[in-house]
């Protein structure tokens, strides 16, 4: 047994939250035992709305008994490695591999060699075809081959509708053979069992078949046809410790209406679908009372886009004064109906504005379709000039396709001539955050066949701006680890063959036994692509005459 | 109206931090619908005051808080809504006005 007062943190191991499932999840009356993974400590991946949707709704089936793992920090997990013991669930501390199938939610490439630890650590074979149980099954990556070694079935897309299908074959095939399962589950839709099918690289670009004596659908991305129909969370967790995101959350829309082409978000939740007015009150009023939350957030990619926006915020921040709560919204489209939405916020005393800019220069806005309304930012320095907001954060973008000097000169223009219209709008101090990140050519974006440009090209535009921007009195700047976002974009438009070079990474790390940060160290990666001869430029230069590494993966299908 | 509690810290809420703590309470009293008073500042909390010392994390211990309400509930009612949101493990062994 462990003492788990000898670690730091100990609550995020008791899986003691409040609203837990009333379930007794230790009995053997459940015909089917999920794990849901998340490869990212306990703050983290409670903070993740789509992880808690799908335990509460694999809860929701009588006879599942869906529990919770995280990744534990680097003291426990040595401490696990030391004293030989497995892995194990939060709720009925279970050993992981005693599941009938572990659901892993993996929302971004960074996470790969955590999910490697995971398996590691509880004593599962890593490859695919080593295992029998329990089932390896990851939802949540837009573009999943270079886990394809370690995986037995990816989910793509939303989980909600195929959820029902999915407990009735994993729980009536509890016994047969891992073939027989994948066989059966690789028939619905959304599914994807990368041993059913092959990619090679060709001379002219990635070739994908399925293989002769496997039957399976094609896999498709599956979206819910309409979000006020499926499954939603009334009760979600709410944790005992303070978590990245410790707030309730209520979800008013899924994708986004705008076609901005660097976005892959937009394009892996396509299409565009909101909730009503009344769905979202309703879920406003259920979801406070059920967890006491102090603060909400309305969560959507491009919440000004909503319909009834005024009218759902109108209602909400009356909610929110009569409950003494913070409301806030997700980061803002530059819209002329920006300044009507802030106004409504006016009697709400608290909080921050997010702006995404992306682009200063006209040209460039026009160019990567980000068009936004630019002399709506007065409306936004009006509106500090009356209200209590204390910060306001912009997100710009570097190393755009065609972007040229002239643009990126721009972008402190453009921080300074608005950091002095609000000053004159307003008295008071407002700390300005302006946090640039380079731009990454993720797949199933409108840009996927762009080059990422060069590290060093890269760090001559960040050192440029940060010079420029640090010299505006009070604007803080937050710059981008350039080493990581390249490692984004090689994992995220990798194909099968990289998989060598994470097992190999992640066996480095192993060894040394490095923490978690390390998992980003470029060099380390270096050193496994030249080991197995692999060129990581032929990730980030340009794929415009040849099929893609995930060009098979981006059929759409509503349910 | 001021009520005070007196309460168990056991099971595992041993490792609840001062801070957690208070949001524990803080929640509770909103999952319970309780007219809680804000106080005055700039983010507005509830009005929740620990008669006995943080103590370091880990400990068992028997403690005591004071809750500031804006109207006047019955003790009844006040500890009959608090047992339904607060965790097993913090158990109210005594209420009474103060």
């Amino acid at each position: 047994m462990i003492n788990f007062a000898d670690f730091r943190r100990p609550l995020r191991y008791l899986g003691r939250e409040w609203n837990l499932p009333k379930k007794d999840f230790k009995s053997a009356r459940y015909s089917l035992r999920i794990c849901l993974c998340f490869p990212e400590l306990y703050e983290v991946g409670m903070s993740s709305l789509g992880f808690n949707i799908v335990y509460r709704l694999l809860n929701s089936f009588d006879n599942t008994a869906c529990e919770r793992c995280f990744l534990p920090a680097e003291d426990l997990r040595d401490f696990l490695i030391d004293k030989n013991i497995e892995l194990f669930s939060l709720e009925s501390k279970t050993p992981l591999r005693e599941f009938d199938a572990l659901g892993f939610t993996i929302n971004s490439e960074l996470n790969f060699i955590n999910f490697l630890w995971m398996l590691y650590l509880a004593k599962i074979p890593l490859a695919e075809k080593q295992r029998k149980r329990p089932l390896v099954i990851v939802g949540g990556l837009p573009n999943p081959e270079p886990l394809s070694a370690f995986v037995d079935a990816f989910y793509l897309g939303e989980f909600e509708p195929q959820a029902g299908k999915f407990v009735n074959i994993l729980s009536s095939f509890k016994n047969s053979s891992k073939e027989q399962i994948l066989e059966n589950i690789s028939q619905v839709e959304g599914f994807y069992a990368p041993s059913f099918f092959s990619l090679r690289k060709g001379p002219k670009g990635y070739n994908f078949s399925a293989e002769e004596d496997k039957k399976s659908v094609f896999p498709v991305r599956v979206f819910a046809r309409d979000i006020n129909k499926i499954f939603i969370p009334r009760k979600p967790l709410v944790p005992y410790i303070q978590t990245v995101h410790d707030r309730a959350v209520v979800e008013i829309s899924r994708g986004c209406p705008n076609r901005c082409k660097f976005c892959q978000a937009r394009a892996i939740y396509s299409p565009y679908r909101q909730r009503d007015e009344g769905l979202i009150l309703s879920l406003i009023e259920d979801i406070y009372y059920n967890t006491g939350y102090e603060s909400m957030s309305l969560l959507g990619l491009s919440t000004v886009n909503h319909s009834q926006i005024n009218s759902i915020l109108d209602r909400a921040v009356k909610f929110s004064l009569g409950n003494k709560i913070k409301l806030s919204l997700p980061s803002l489209r530059l819209d002329k109906s920006i300044g009507t939405v802030l106004e409504k916020f006016l009697p709400l005393s608290s909080g921050g504005i997010t702006i995404a800019v992306e682009a200063a220069s006209e040209r460039l806005r026009t160019f990567i379709a980000k068009e936004i309304d630019i002399s709506a930012l007065e409306d936004v320095a009006k509106i500090f000039g009356v209200s209590n907001f204390t910060t306001l954060k912009l997100y710009f973008m570097a190393g755009l396709p065609s972007e040229t000097k002239q643009d990126v000169w721009e972008i402190p223009r453009l921080v300074k001539d608005f950091y002095y219209l609000c000053r004159r709008a307003s008295r008071r101090k407002i700390q300005f955050n302006i946090s640039i990140s380079c731009f990454m050519p993720k797949p199933f974006s409108r840009f996927e066949r762009e080059r990422m440009e060069d590290i060093e090209e890269l760090e001559d535009k960040i050192k440029f701006l940060r010079k420029e921007i640090s010299r505006i009195y009070g604007v803080r700047f937050i710059y981008p680890d350039i080493g990581r976002q390249v490692l984004e974009t090689i994992l995220s438009r990798g194909d099968r063959n990289i998989a060598l070079v994470i097992e190999d990474v992640f066996w480095n790390l192993v060894k040394s036994r490095a923490d978690y940060r390390d998992n980003f160290t470029l060099y380390l990666w270096d050193k496994s692509f030249d080991k197995f001869n692999i060129d990581r430029q032929q990730y980030l230069g340009s794929y415009k005459f040849s099929p893609s590494a995930w060009a098979h993966l981006s059929g759409h299908k509503g349910l | 109206m001021k009520v005070k509690i007196t309460f168990l810290k056991s099971g595992d809420f041993i490792f609840l931090s001062q801070l957690n703590l208070y949001i524990l309470f803080s929640r509770a009293i909103r999952r319970a619908d309780l007219p809680f008073v804000p106080t005055q500042g700039f983010r507005p909390r509830l009005k929740i005051s620990f008669l006995t010392p943080a103590l370091k994390i880990g400990s068992l211990s028997c403690e005591e808080a004071v809750f500031s309400l804006s109207r006047d509930v019955s003790l009844k009612e006040f500890s009959a809504k608090l047992k339904d949101t607060l965790p097993e493990d913090i158990f109210v062994i005594f209420i009474s006005k103060y």
